[in-house]
């Protein structure tokens, strides 16, 4: 089973990021990513249902329009078993209760930390090979 | 009414002398007026009476110098009246001259006697001087004596005088029975003369007899009787003359001059079966003196009554005004603020009540002025102090706010630097990792051609990576400093709250060695801490609190690792030690470090913001400014450092234990 | 203010009472008053009342007061007249008509007070009418003549079987008056009047002898200073020669007289005080009318009466003022 996941940045070359990080395992085919560049546009393809069924979201926080902890609460609120981890510049204590509070899985500050991102992950879903 | 609440000084002082005044005044004219009445009354009734009685008493004496002088006649009268009596012109001559002897004898102012007998024959002549004749029979029928004694039984002749110098006068009696005879006597006027000299009249006054005619008989200064003197047209006696009753009876005193022209009051009684008039004549001055006592008396009765009442209205008035001006002058005192007025009026009256009320209420304003004044001075101090802590709550809001603004933006631009700073990282990541797989996929194609191609590649490649290796290298130094600087700049957003200090501490010293060692694994210190039970909870921001303490036992840790790496060498054991310590107004928390120690150019300026020891890219010279402030400004603390150089630095933080909490009544300190 | 008030009540007090109004006479001065005399006896006999009655009225011999004495016979007068009139006396009481002749003619401004003018002023000379003398002399007058004559005629009452009576002066011419008076009472009475002459005591014996001889019945002791100052002796004489004497004075009675017959001597002398006080307080001698007695003294002496073995006649008797026992 892949593990899907989908990201949702506002910054572009996140994707190109995530791409190239995730390169062994896109190219294996483990890895199915997504990518929303806004809360909104989350939701919307949320709503259509993303193929492969997805295992978890990483949402930035700081995000025009909708932030990562209103998608957070939406998303809990629409899909509460649908795992969300905050990924987010500010690391402070506040916004990290916060996202605890509203149900987020997890708080990674920037830069992300790609292997505890890969380990988190592989928690998530024992079934994905560990590189 | 305005008036009575901002009475003028001048109109005041008039007023306190004027009721002071007016009511001596008003004493001293009322009892003025009484005595003035009353002495003018009594000076005119005495005057009146004086003059009356003086009158009066002039008269009597008058009267009773005329009764004397009659007397003296009548004497005189009823003395040759003894050879008046029946019979005696038959008793023989002998015996008549015997009687006419004795009669002398007995009368010393008859110088001669004489006995006519009823035909006017005389018979007998009795003299002390002359010799004595019996039986001449001379004819005396036809003289007045007898011819008048005859008729009206008694003369009273004419006043003569013998020698010119002797008054005489004769007395004729006519014997009883018809025809019987007449006895002359020769009266020596000097006898009268010498009543009338002996008539006290006063203690100047005297007493003359004048005849009918106005001819003076008797008077104390013989001359002028000798001169045969006619007053019948002096002031004195012409009235007398003119008017005078026969008979004698009413008030007869007058003021008139007399021969001298001397005043003199003057009375007269007339004598009149002589033909006489007797006056008495006192010194006018002498008459009226009683009356001028009395007029004296009075006047001085009335001056001592005047300056009595003088005084005394002065005196009376200054006893009741005296209270009066005390208690105005206390009520003044008092407006003026003088609190411990109090007045001291003992006068037993309404006025004494009314000061002791006075002094009750001027007790009582004392002591609420005194409360007021208390209380005022706590709140004043109070307030001060609240003002001073707002002041200081103020700046260290101001502080906070600053801080919280700075670190807001400074926070702001970390986070937007943090993101492209995030993608030149892992790109230069990635695109190093891509080149590692790209000399694999290269080594894997071409392995064995051993021609120029590869080695450039590879050479190319190696170069590339180095670059590309620096780019992360530098990327990770710029997400350093974002870090230190969010670090520095993050703001906790707490409360000042109540904290285990000791607690905070270990915990600080904590956070400080493991975030070191992790940053530098092969850092090592020796750490000590000596925390004082005593100083348990105290009001802080805790996370400030922990900063501050993170950022100088960070910067123990830099010091020391540098001497370390410096030359400290192997024996250099670097050591760093935290130590609270309790006040009973605060509690002080020192960080001591064997390190470099501080210069004196740094310490003066370690202090202020961006200034830093550490090399480029190591510090942003913020962390001693920031921890300044936060201790200084948001606490209210205090932090110093003393440093030598090549040994020690220690700073020590001292932190207010308790702050007064704004806008409750609070107690003092 | 108060002690003021009494110091001023204590004045006027003190004027209401009178205060000390009456002032002492001016006893600074010392006065001077001379007196001249025939007679000594006269005069300590003046003296006697005159100094005590001038003291009285103010006047203290050996405080204000000097008196200068001067006595000698009739002839001396004058001298002696001159002397007192050398000590500038105030007045001079001039005993005796010779004395005041003889202060007159010496010291013709000094006032002079005759104690007494034996003879008419008038008539000698001394004063222009009685009542004002207008002179430098004044005094008391004392008609001695018409007393001597009453005198007589009271002598032969006493002596009523008497013929001769004597009459003793001294001075022929000084007493001629006196003489002449007496001797026309005695004509009137019907009896004879011898007169005698003694010009000093020395001639009393004498005097006396020759009225004894003479056979008088009784002596008039005429009016004179000598004669009344030598009263005693005389009585004596008169009672040892066995006359019934007639004296001046009353007190020459007391003295042995057997009468004495005159003015009330005490009386005169405390009026010539009043004289002498007077002109001593500057009244002028002139302006001082004099005066002549007013009152007279009828003595008799009983032990004379006695010693002479005789009846006083009761009309005499009647008459005394005064009775020695």
């Amino acid at each position: 089973m892949s593990v899907s996941i989908l990201v949702v940045d506002d910054e572009p070359d996140v994707i190109e990021l995530f791409r190239q990080r995730f390169r062994r395992e896109l190219r294996s085919g483990a890895y199915v990513l997504h990518f929303a560049a806004s809360g909104r546009d989350a939701l919307v393809r949320l709503a259509a249902g993303v193929q492969p069924e997805l295992l978890l979201i990483l949402s930035d926080i700081n995000m025009p329009e909708m932030d990562g902890l209103q998608l957070l609460r939406e998303i809990k609120r629409q899909w509460p078993l649908l795992p969300v981890m905050m990924v987010t510049a500010y690391g402070d204590d506040e916004r990290r209760c916060a996202a605890g509070a509203s149900g987020a899985a997890d708080f990674l500050s920037k830069p992300i930390d790609f292997d505890y991102l890969k380990r988190r992950i592989q928690a998530f879903s024992p079934a994905a090979p560990s590189w | 009414m305005s008036s009575a609440i901002a009475t003028p000084e001048p109109a005041q002082a008039r007023q306190r002398v004027g009721l002071a005044v007016k009511f001596a005044l008003a004493f001293l004219g009322l009892v003025s007026l009484v005595l003035v009445v009353n002495g003018a009354v009594n000076l005119l009734l005495s005057y009146d009476e004086a003059k009356r009685a003086a009158l009066t008493v002039q008269q009597e004496k008058a009267d009773a110098a005329a009764q004397r002088i009659n007397q003296f006649v009548s004497e005189i009268e009823s003395q040759i009246g003894w050879t008046t009596r029946t019979e005696w012109q038959r008793i023989g001559v002998e015996q008549q001259r015997y009687d006419f002897i004795r009669l002398l004898r007995q009368t010393p102012a008859i110088t001669d006697l004489q006995f006519l007998d009823g035909s006017g024959k005389e018979q007998l002549r009795v003299s002390r001087l002359e010799p004595d004749v019996i039986g001449s029979l001379k004819d005396y029928s036809a003289d007045p004596p007898f011819a008048k004694a005859m008729a009206d039984h008694i003369w009273f002749g004419p006043v003569y005088f013998r020698n010119g110098s002797e008054p005489y006068m004769t007395i004729a009696i006519a014997h009883a029975g018809h025809d019987s005879g007449v006895t002359v006597a020769e009266v020596n006027l000097e006898f009268i003369g010498e009543v009338i000299t002996a008539i006290r009249v006063g203690g100047a006054g005297y007493a003359f007899i004048v005849s009918r005619e106005g001819r003076l008989i008797a008077h104390p200064d013989k001359s002028l009787v000798l001169r045969n003197t006619d007053w019948s047209q002096q002031p004195q006696v012409a009235p007398a003359l003119s008017e005078a009753k026969p008979d004698g009876g009413g008030n007869t005193a007058a003021i008139v001059r007399d021969y001298d022209g001397k005043s003199v009051l003057s009375a007269y009684a007339p004598i009149a079966r002589l033909g006489w008039i007797v006056f008495v004549a006192l010194p006018a001055s002498e008459a009226l003196a009683p009356v001028y006592r009395s007029l004296i008396q009075t006047g001085a009765l009335l001056g001592l009554g005047l300056v009595l009442a003088g005084v005394g209205g002065t005196l009376l008035a200054r006893r009741l005004v005296v209270p009066i001006r005390r208690l105005q002058l206390g009520a003044e005192r008092l407006g003026e603020g003088d609190l411990a007025q109090r007045i001291e009026i003992k006068t037993g009256d309404e006025i004494e009540t009314l000061a002791d009320r006075f002094n009750l209420m001027a007790s009582r304003i004392q002591e609420s002025h005194e409360t007021l004044e208390a209380k005022v001075d706590g709140r004043t101090r109070e307030l001060a102090r609240s003002l001073e802590d707002l002041r200081n709550a103020q700046d260290r809001l101001i502080q906070s706010e600053k801080l919280a603004s700075l670190g807001q933006l400074t926070a702001g631009i970390a986070h937007e630097i943090k993101n492209p700073l995030n993608f030149v990282n892992n790109f230069a990541e990635l695109s190093r990792e891509l080149l590692d797989e790209l000399g694999e996929a290269v080594g894997a194609n071409g392995a064995g051609r051993d021609d120029g191609a590869s080695s450039e590649i590879a050479e190319l490649t190696a170069m590339i990576k180095s670059n590309l290796d620096k780019v992360v290298q530098h990327g990770r130094r710029a997400d350093s400093i974002v870090k230190n600087m969010l670090l520095h700049s993050r703001q906790g957003g707490g409360e000042r709250r109540s904290v285990d200090l000791n607690a905070v501490v270990e915990e600080s010293l904590n956070l400080a060695y493991h975030g070191a060692r992790a940053e530098k694994p092969d850092f090592n210190i020796t750490l000590a801490n000596d925390l004082d039970p005593a100083v348990a909870a105290v009001d802080i921001y805790p996370q400030e609190i922990t900063r501050v303490l993170l950022n100088l036992i960070s910067n123990g840790f830099y010091a020391t690792h540098r001497k370390k790496l410096d030359g400290g060498g192997a024996a250099f054991a670097p050591t760093l030690a935290v130590s609270t310590k309790a006040f009973p107004d605060r509690v002080e928390i020192r960080i001591r470090d064997n390190g470099t120690g501080l210069s004196e150019a740094v310490k003066e300026k370690m202090f202020n913001p961006f200034f830093t020891t550490k090399p480029a890219g190591e510090g942003t010279g913020l962390g001693l400014s920031l921890s300044h402030d936060i201790v200084v400004k948001q606490h209210g603390g205090r932090i110093d450092v003393e440093s030598k150089l090549g040994e020690f630095t220690q700073f020590t933080i001292a932190l207010p234990r308790v702050t007064p909490q704004p806008a409750v009544a609070g107690a003092g300190s | 203010m108060r002690r003021r008030d009494f110091l001023l009540l204590g004045v006027l007090a003190a004027l209401i009472n009178g205060g000390p109004w009456a002032f002492a006479q001016a006893a600074d001065r010392v006065y001077r008053v001379g007196m001249l005399s025939p007679s000594a006896g006269a005069v300590e006999d003046h003296r006697a009342i005159l100094i005590p009655e001038l003291a009285r009225l103010g006047f203290t011999e050996g405080q204000n007061l000097v008196v200068e004495v001067r006595i000698g016979r009739t002839e001396q007068l004058p001298l002696l007249a001159r002397e007192l009139a050398s000590a500038r006396p105030e007045l001079v009481i001039a005993l005796g008509a010779a004395a005041i002749r003889a202060m007159k003619e010496e010291a013709s401004a000094t006032p002079i007070v005759g104690a007494f003018i034996g003879e008419d002023p008038i008539a000698a000379g001394f004063a222009a009418s009685l009542a004002r003398p207008g002179g430098t002399i004044t005094g008391i007058v004392m008609l001695a003549p018409e007393l001597d004559a009453k005198r007589l005629q009271l002598l032969h009452e006493l002596v009523p079987g008497g013929r001769r009576i004597a009459a003793l002066a001294v001075n022929p011419k000084r007493d001629a008056p006196n003489i002449a008076a007496a001797s026309e009472a005695a004509e009137r009475a019907g009896v004879k009047l011898l007169p005698f002459y003694a010009a000093t005591q020395g001639d009393y014996r004498a005097a006396f002898a020759a009225m004894h001889s003479a056979g008088v019945d009784a002596v008039e002791i005429i009016s004179a200073p000598e004669l009344f100052a030598d009263a005693s002796m005389l009585a004596a004489l008169a009672i040892e020669a066995r006359l019934p004497t007639i004296c001046e004075w009353g007190s020459m009675a007391a003295q042995g007289c057997l009468v004495g017959y005159g003015p009330d001597r005490a009386e005169l002398l405390r009026h010539v005080a009043d004289y002498v006080v007077r002109i001593l307080r500057g009244a002028a001698p002139g302006d001082i009318p004099i005066e002549g007695p007013t009152r007279y003294e009828f003595a008799v002496n009983l032990k004379t009466a006695k010693a002479l073995d005789l009846t006083i006649p009761s009309p005499i008797l009647a008459r005394a003022d005064e009775v020695i026992q």
